[in-house]
């Protein structure tokens, strides 16, 4: 069994703590994606795991043995950088048999390896060049080749196709995806871009202020974030929030938004929830023109911007700005105040006090 | 509009060029002042040397020689006397030879992995290292010369080969730490990582990875330290022993050892023998000594 269980990790700089008493547990051939801003820690958790950061306390095991104390060679990991660090002065094929050959494997067997990695990444015609004489996209699947070579346990993937143009990127990170099919090995891939999140993810771990904040596969984190930074980070354009307060009237509960009154019936919440001030949360595909007679507020419509397959309506409430998704045809002309209803069944409630979903 | 405007923005560009012409010119003038300045005592030894006694008694320095009379050459080589030796300087070259490659090859090799450490191993108190080789390299070392007599022959290689090269090494230090330091810096910190990934070690990252990548760095070294150390004098004298003296502290035995006529030829033609390894070496790499000093800025 090839997870990853990170224990209680402490990790600062000087005064700063980068990383606090984080705790994830990786399993065999999964795809975890640690999502976060820049600065949250998730390329420092990266590089601890890999044993490139020393770690203040806390246990990482790779396999079920304690790895903290080891060199990252000695780990069972492999790891694709960022700038692809690509050794200069190194042919292709000596940059893929270079650990190899540190680690004494015998000859037959490197040039048997740096084969197979260089026919699966279709390398094969490049053996011979240098760094300097590859496109950018080569040079990303030559560091990626560099890694399986290594056959190991665990890769790292440290933001690895954030170097590349929009149209090369998507077609790796489907290469991606097809790689870690065929080879169901466990990887843990940083990136701060939520798309790539989203598509390559088995599962998020989404970090903030060196916290994990929400560790889930995709859709829940999407559909039911658990803090108001999980919300406003994942989602493009971001979750509408509105600040609000809990009410309960006759057996029922309200979220009273100021201009509006949404009623939280249908809302499933996770424990017991006092009257308090909250935030709630809207995606903008839950935002749609009201049907008559169907719960809705009044809103004036800015402007609206088609993207082709949808189009999101702006407008404004109580001197605020919100976003609704909605299909090109239902959005034509919509234009001044108009009766806005809401998706009561994907709604996301916080504490306003401690960013927690109720 | 526009043929009433061209006659005076045709003025404006020929005046404009007749500057940038004169300016042009003045720095040529300039330039060509100051080589010749530079030049013309190098053309007074080479004229000098290849004339005979005589022509230098009835003539003036700046006389062409009748002939190219190597005499004093050769003299100079292998004939000149130093007290009772009369080999010339061709022993203060071997001398040179010897404490030169030892000394070149070993500093450049301490300073680059010293700053290869001080670079990528940013280790508890490298910046007092660092600190440390900074004021070496600003203290003058004529200073330490009594200790450094002291020390070296409690190590018991005071006046020995051993000796002169040790001092090449430590002295040279501070300048190669720095030179590989800076140039090491700029190499990103995701090569050395995924080195240590690969399993490379302290030695393995230096020689298979950052070495190859330095060749300028390597050769700028070579041209500082071959100069340094061949143009040396003053350790060379104190700290090589007799038996090892390098060429310079031997042409100067030449040069003021004269008894009775002082031979301008023979000594002009020494001093030009002594001067010509450096100069070599530049005439050599220069190209690549400025293509490694501009590589560390360009880089970045």
């Amino acid at each position: 069994m090839s997870g990853i269980s990170i224990e209680h990790l402490n990790k600062s700089y000087a005064s700063v703590a980068v990383l606090r008493d984080v705790n994830l547990q990786v399993e065999d051939g999964e795809f975890l994606v640690l999502l976060g801003p820049s600065g949250c820690g998730k390329s420092t958790l990266l590089n601890a795991i890999a044993g490139l950061e020393e770690i203040n306390s806390g246990a990482i095991r790779i396999n079920g043995a304690d790895v903290s104390a080891l060199e990252p060679s000695q780990r069972g990991i492999a790891m694709v950088f960022q700038s692809y660090a690509l050794y200069p002065t190194m042919s292709v094929y000596r940059n893929m048999a270079f650990g190899l050959k540190i680690a004494g494997l015998p000859k037959t067997e490197v040039e048997q390896r740096v084969a197979w990695a260089a026919k699966l990444l279709q390398l094969d015609h490049l053996l011979d060049r240098k760094p300097a004489a590859l496109s950018g996209g080569q040079r990303q699947r030559v560091a990626i080749g560099r890694a399986l070579v290594r056959r190991a346990a665990v890769y790292l993937f440290d933001e690895p196709l954030s170097n590349l143009d929009a149209k090369l990127r998507t077609e790796t990170r489907i290469e991606l995806k097809k790689l870690h099919s065929e080879l169901a090995s466990t990887i843990v891939y940083v990136t701060h871009d939520q798309v790539e999140a989203m598509t390559l993810a088995s599962r998020i771990a989404v970090m903030n202020g060196g916290v994990i904040e929400q560790c889930a596969d995709p859709t829940t984190i999407y559909d039911t974030p658990a803090t108001l930074f999980v919300a406003g980070f994942v989602g493009s354009p971001a979750m509408n929030l509105f600040h609000g307060r809990l009410v309960s009237e006759g057996g029922q509960r309200f979220a009273d938004i100021g201009h509006a009154r949404v009623s939280l019936d249908r809302y499933r919440f996770s424990g017991e929830a006092a009257d308090q001030r909250i935030v709630l949360g809207i995606r903008p595909e839950s935002i749609a023109l009201a049907v008559e007679g169907a719960e809705a507020f009044e809103a004036e419509v800015r402007f609206v911007e088609p993207l082709g397959a949808d189009t999101l309506c702006w407008f404004d409430l109580g001197g605020a700005s919100y976003c609704a998704r909605m299909t090109p045809a239902a959005a034509r002309g919509v234009a001044g105040r108009r009766r806005l209803g809401i998706d009561l069944d994907r709604l996301s409630v916080f504490a306003e006090a401690t960013g927690f979903r109720l | 509009m526009a043929s009433e405007t061209s006659p005076p923005v045709r003025a404006v560009a020929a005046s404009r060029l007749r500057r940038a012409i004169a300016v042009r010119i003045a720095i040529y003038v300039a330039l060509t002042l100051a080589a010749a300045l530079f030049l013309v005592p190098l053309l007074i030894m080479v004229l000098t040397s290849f004339k005979t006694m005589d022509e230098i008694r009835s003539g003036t320095i700046f006389d062409l020689p009748h002939a190219l009379d190597w005499t004093a050459w050769l003299k100079a080589w292998s004939g000149a006397c130093t007290g009772l030796d009369c080999r010339g300087i061709s022993p203060g070259f071997w001398n040179s030879v010897h404490i030169l490659v030892p000394s070149v090859i070993l500093s450049i090799f301490c300073g680059s992995i010293t700053g290869y450490a001080l670079a990528v191993w940013r280790f508890r108190g490298a910046n007092a290292v660092l600190l440390a080789l900074m004021v070496g390299a600003f203290l003058p070392y004529q200073v330490i010369i009594y200790p450094l007599v002291k020390i070296l022959s409690f190590l018991g290689i005071y006046g020995s080969l051993a000796g002169i090269v040790t001092l090449h090494i430590v002295f040279g230090m501070p300048l190669m730490t720095m030179l590989f330091r800076n140039h090491f810096v700029s190499i990103p910190a995701d090569l050395i990582k995924a080195a240590r990934v690969d399993g490379a070690g302290f030695f393995r990252i230096f020689f298979s990875i950052l070495l190859p990548m330095s060749p300028n760095m390597l050769i700028v070294a070579v041209i500082l330290q071959v100069t340094g150390i061949w143009n040396d004098f003053l350790l060379g004298l104190i700290f090589a022993g007799q038996a090892n003296q390098p060429m310079t502290v031997q042409l100067n035995n030449i040069v003021v050892n004269a008894h009775g006529t002082v031979e301008y030829n023979v000594n002009m033609a020494a001093t030009i023998l002594t001067a010509l390894p450096p100069l070599l070496v530049y005439l050599i790499s220069g190209r690549y000594f400025v293509r490694g000093i501009a590589s560390g800025s360009v880089k970045g």
